[in-house]
């Protein structure tokens, strides 16, 4: 059988992602993580704080999963992120659609930059395809967050902000994305039994 | 391939579902946009999720490489989905000198034994990887871990490709500059001069001209110095028989796999050069199994020697059987055997002495090992007694053996195996018995 490779992958001489390269990745975490510590403290007023606390508790989460290499230290610092945000809102009088946005997205890249730091670990020879590729990709992810962003800050100018027809319009929503992604999973998760039994 | 979710499935949904029930409990909806990113990823990442497939074929660059060289290996991947796969070597054997993945070497690269690479659906794609060098012997190399990452990192699919492969390590090649000379010849032509007269290179003797005599043998010399014509005569040169005797006893109570590795590497060195020569090179292994191979020639031969000599194997029993089950194709009479042994096992010891007495000429490489320090005994005077006294034991063993005939020459590790030989010739030489 005549085996194709790939244009874009030569088998020599492919380019390697150094140990240097991958070690920005953890320095680039901490770094994005501290930045939405920043901006989240910045928009709270009298309880900043409390909002810098478990903002710093979320830093030091993200750093000690990448430091003990455990996935599941680093998701577990979303939790105070989120407290630390709500905290800052519920301070402001105004809506802050913008900051939340920011804050999310620099949130979700400080989360990728640590998981992808764990993912990409010591030993492993990293080619430059992977790392275009998952930059594709969360450059895709946060490009729709910015248009869902949009999309809900020009829903909500249709009704007044924090009306309770719009809490409703989003709790529906979530819970019908949710619903649809369920059932894909059950789908796809039969799939995987069915290859199992085999 | 087993599929399973990655933290960032469980992230996402808690992520939503839960800021977005903060979000409308304090009445502030802004606080959902958080999560945004997470619902896009979640979004993104079920689109591209499926029933994926990963199918993956395992290549040896070469099946054969000498000590010192990378075992390298090709996957060909072919998935069915984008994303990027990450393959993994698993060494299956203990005798890798590191099997860690990514062994630094000299000048500072690192040759990965894992891999990962982007792939796009429907396209083929290698991973090269290696692992550092065994030792010698006969490997099965080939476990590869694979790892499909699928688009957007919600789910992973990993599985093992278990096609072995079965590498041959040969040790590492020594250049002999000397051979053994054997006593006993057969009819066929070769290089080992025969005690017979007859058209050949090497002189024997001058005789009076005859009847049917050549007149390129006539020694004009000789002639013109006598009152009559005088032609020489020759040794003719024969092909021989040559069977190695590999020692395998394990229990002897010393580092057994160097010693077995020593007598390896003088075997393998000693077939090359004895077949070069047109001889015919047998094999006899005795020790834990029972193992031969009858004499042959030329590179075919090379190649069977060589395969069962690198599957030499180390048992903790050894056979009850002995040489007289061998057939005599394997142990041609009159054949010269070649013992390689450190002498520490008596049964080997005694089939020396059979192989003698029927009448083979034999000889001994013995493959020297090292010693427990008798410092380190609990009692070094006692220690130091046994050692003198083993040695003495060994010193008769020696001395009775070469009353029969059998030459013996001692072999280190890190020495080349000439000496050995050059001791062997020397020993030989002096017994008295001589090769014509």
């Amino acid at each position: 059988m005549t085996v194709s490779r790939s244009v874009s992958e030569p088998t020599t001489g492919r380019p390697m992602l150094a140990r240097s390269g991958r070690a920005v990745l953890p320095l680039v975490a901490i770094g994005l993580a501290i930045l939405v510590a920043i901006v989240i403290s910045r928009a709270a007023k009298g309880f900043e704080p409390a909002v810098l606390r478990f903002e710093i508790g979320a830093v030091f989460l993200l750093g000690a999963g990448i430091a003990v290499q455990s996935e599941k230290l680093v998701a577990f610092a979303t939790g105070p992120a989120i407290v630390g945000l709500l905290l800052g809102i519920l301070d402001s009088d105004d809506v802050v659609w913008g900051s939340s946005l920011l804050a999310g997205c620099l949130w979700y890249l400080a989360t990728e930059a640590a998981l992808s730091s764990i993912e990409l670990g010591d030993g492993l020879a990293v080619s430059a395809s992977v790392v275009h590729r998952r930059s594709f990709e969360v450059a895709s992810v946060v490009s729709l967050a910015a248009v869902i962003g949009v999309v809900s800050l020009a829903g909500a100018s249709l009704a007044p902000d924090r009306s309770v027809l719009v809490q409703v319009l989003l709790l529906a929503f979530v819970l019908i994305g949710l619903v649809i992604a369920g059932r894909h999973l059950a789908a796809t998760s039969g799939d995987n039994r069915a290859e199992e039994a085999h | 391939m087993r599929r399973h979710s990655t933290v960032r499935l469980p992230l996402a949904v808690v992520s939503i579902v839960g800021s977005a029930i903060l979000a409308v409990m304090l009445g502030r909806p802004e606080a959902a946009l958080f999560s945004a990113p997470w619902a896009a990823l979640l979004l993104l990442g079920l689109t591209a999720t499926g029933d994926h497939r990963l199918r993956a074929l395992v290549e040896l660059t070469d099946d054969r490489i000498m000590v010192g060289d990378d075992v390298e290996l090709s996957v060909t991947v072919h998935p069915d989905c984008s994303g990027w796969v990450e393959a993994r070597l698993r060494p299956e054997t203990t005798l890798w000198a590191d099997g860690v993945a990514g062994v630094s070497v000299a000048g500072g690269g690192v040759r990965p034994s894992s891999v990962s690479q982007a792939v796009t659906a429907g396209r083929p794609s290698v991973f090269d990887l290696s692992l550092p060098s065994p030792s010698w012997g006969t490997h099965e190399v080939g476990k590869v871990e694979l790892l499909l990452h699928e688009p957007y990192g919600l789910f992973e699919r990993g599985g093992l490709v278990t096609e072995s492969r079965r590498v041959r390590v040969h040790p590492s090649p020594m250049d002999l500059n000397r051979l053994l000379t054997p006593w006993l010849v057969r009819r066929k032509t070769g290089v080992h001069p025969s005690v017979a007269v007859d058209r050949g290179v090497e002189f024997a003797d001058i005789r009076t001209f005859g009847s049917g005599d050549s007149l390129r043998d006539i020694n004009w010399r000789a002639s013109a110095r006598s009152d009559r014509i005088l032609v020489s005569q020759r040794h003719p040169e024969r092909a021989s028989d040559v069977v190695l005797l590999i020692d395998s006893f394990v229990e002897s109570g010393h580092d057994v796999r160097s010693v077995v590795g020593l007598g390896v590497e003088a075997a393998v060195a000693l077939a090359e050069s004895h077949l070069a020569l047109t001889d015919r090179v047998g094999l006899v292994e005795l020790g834990g199994v029972l193992r031969w191979v009858s004499p042959g020639t030329g590179r075919l031969q090379l190649h069977r020697l060589t395969d069962a000599l690198l599957g030499t194997r180390l048992y903790a029993n050894a056979t009850e059987r002995d040489l007289n089950i061998v057939p005599r194709r394997a142990l041609p009479p009159r054949s010269f055997v070649v013992a390689l042994s450190p002498l520490l096992d008596a049964r080997f010891i005694e089939a020396l002495f059979t192989l003698r007495g029927s009448g083979h000429d034999v000889a001994v490489i013995e493959c020297l090992y090292e010693p427990p320090d008798a410092e380190q005994a609990i009692d070094p005077e006692l220690a130091a007694a046994a050692v003198r006294m083993f040695d003495a034991e060994r010193s008769v063993m020696r001395d009775r053996l070469a009353e029969r005939g059998v030459a013996i020459g001692q072999w280190q590790a890190g020495e080349h195996l000439d000496l050995a030989l050059a001791e062997v010739v020397s020993r030989r030489r002096r017994s008295g018995r001589s090769g014509r």
